[in-house]
């Protein structure tokens, strides 16, 4: 058994093979084996136990089938069912994704790490560079001169005829 | 930023997430709309990590080739040769493929259909497309055998080569078994070849057996001359599955074009409802775990640590922008 503590000390026990999917984890554990008991427990700082949680639930879901995963040899059913499960899974909010990527990046669960840059790529597909600023809290630091001249007429070549 | 002190904002996300992010987006959303969201994004996509895969292959099906040769410059200025696909489609003329060789150090996948490229420009230019594994010069008429076996020579690795054609452009000509023998002596590791509507001879198509033996996948649709016997080709050349010459809607069950070309993974698993787990995240902290600090800082995992931000960009170097 592994547990994982977060910031906000909630622990979570998992099943080492269960936790393997990380390959961080992984190789805490093989470096650390044969010692006594704190040998097992990791600590996962800076991040509340939300994400810990949610990180869970994906291992979870993707752990009995990792050989299927490896060799994409799955049947066309299970592949569907894997497809709406992660889609709920990652049918959450923003910020969310955002700890959902620094931890799958930390933690090295690269499945986890693409599906949800894939989400945040889905959120942000065609919309105005205003929307996404909004979507993403981001200020827009550009000043007004910057935002007339340069950047859109840097690469609207690309589409005037198209798109004028 | 955000309230808490975990949060990172989205301008200060880890580049290789932001690149992976932009990748997902449509080419014009990559140019038009990203730069213009905040200063570290428009550097983010203007660098190599938003650009390891170039695909603009739609966009230049309709494009001026003086604005393809625009593109090519300003991507590879961005991608500083980190690009390791390349498809684009109908590259008007030799010194566009040259361009390509000289920024093509990490390519392995390169697909030009509906170029106009020449044999003697392949021939010359080959030896620097020597690292690519996958090759797709359908419908590029131009070129004939001596440039497929420039390819070969000067490809060692090569894996997929796509050689189509369209049964009206092939229709002035005699045989293009040339491009067969080409083939079966110079790439001998192939493992999918697709050569629809090529003008092969089942002689051809037998050296190519012979001569490539790790052939998983052989795509002679629309090659009318050849005649293939089932029951010699399964004794002969055993694990090869060929398709044709008869056209027939065929999905390739496993593609090793997509698998190897660096397309999306595929993820399965096994049925398993939500609710099946128990997540302990019990509070029964009394046995002091906590306090257990013997080897406890060594198994320390940061998500993000405390520093400054601009750790997470130590090590990665934009290229100056264009």
């Amino acid at each position: 058994m592994i547990t994982l503590i977060s910031s906000d000390k909630r622990k979570f026990h998992v099943l080492e093979e269960v936790a393997n999917q990380s390959l961080t984890i992984r190789d805490v554990i093989e470096d650390r084996r044969g010692r006594r008991r704190a040998d097992r427990i990791i600590l996962v700082t800076n991040i509340n136990s939300k994400i810990p949680e949610k990180v869970i639930v994906y291992w979870l879901r993707h752990f009995l089938m990792p050989e299927e995963i490896a060799h994409a040899s799955m049947s066309h059913k299970k592949a569907e069912k894997l497809k709406k499960w992660e889609a709920k899974f990652f049918d959450t909010d923003i910020d969310t994704l955002n700890d959902l990527i620094l931890a799958a990046d930390s933690l090295d669960i690269p499945s986890l790490f693409d599906g949800a840059c894939e989400k945040v790529s889905d959120i942000l597909k065609n919309r105005s560079a205003e929307e996404v600023g909004e979507i993403s809290k981001i200020e827009n630091e550009f000043t007004h001169e910057e935002e007339e001249e340069e950047i859109p007429s840097e690469n609207a070549w690309v589409w005037r005829n198209e798109f004028a | 930023m955000g309230e808490s002190s975990e949060f990172k904002g989205w301008e200060e996300l880890i580049p290789d997430a932001l690149g992976l992010i932009f990748r997902n987006l449509s080419l014009q959303d990559r140019l038009t709309v990203v730069p213009r969201v905040c200063k570290s994004w428009c550097r983010a996509v203007s660098g190599p990590y938003s650009w390891q895969e170039i695909d603009i292959e739609e966009w230049s099906k309709q494009c001026e080739p003086d604005k393809l040769e625009r593109m090519l410059h300003l991507l590879f200025s961005w991608s500083g040769r980190a690009f390791h696909r390349l498809c684009v489609s109908g590259l008007p003329n030799d010194s566009l493929f040259s361009l390509i060789a000289d920024h093509a150090g990490s390519l392995k996948t390169l697909e030009l259909p509906r170029s106009q490229i020449t044999d003697s420009m392949v021939e010359q230019v080959a030896p620097r497309l020597a690292g690519i594994t996958f090759l797709d010069v359908s419908y590029c008429t131009k070129m004939g055998p001596r440039a497929l076996e420039a390819f070969g020579r000067s490809c060692r690795s090569l894996v997929g080569l796509r050689r189509r054609m369209y049964p009206l452009a092939v229709a002035d000509k005699e045989s293009q078994d040339e491009e067969a023998h080409a083939i079966a002596s110079t790439m001998p590791k192939l493992r999918h070849l697709e050569t629809a509507y090529l003008l092969l001879s089942t002689a051809g198509v037998v050296k190519i057996l012979s001569n490539c033996r790790e052939l998983e996948l052989l795509d002679v649709r629309g090659c009318w001359e050849v005649k293939l016997d089932e029951k010699v080709v399964t004794e002969r050349y055993g694990r090869v599955k060929v398709l044709g010459p008869d056209v027939v809607d065929h999905c390739y069950e496993r593609n090793l074009w997509e698998e190897c070309s660096d397309s999306e993974s595929v993820y399965s698993w096994e049925t398993m409802d939500e609710g099946d787990f128990v997540l302990d995240g019990g509070s029964d902290e009394e046995d002091g775990i906590w306090d257990d600090g013997d080897g406890l800082e060594n198994l320390e995992l940061r998500f993000y640590g405390g520093g400054p931000h601009a750790d997470a960009f130590a090590g990665f170097h934009w290229p100056p922008s264009p």
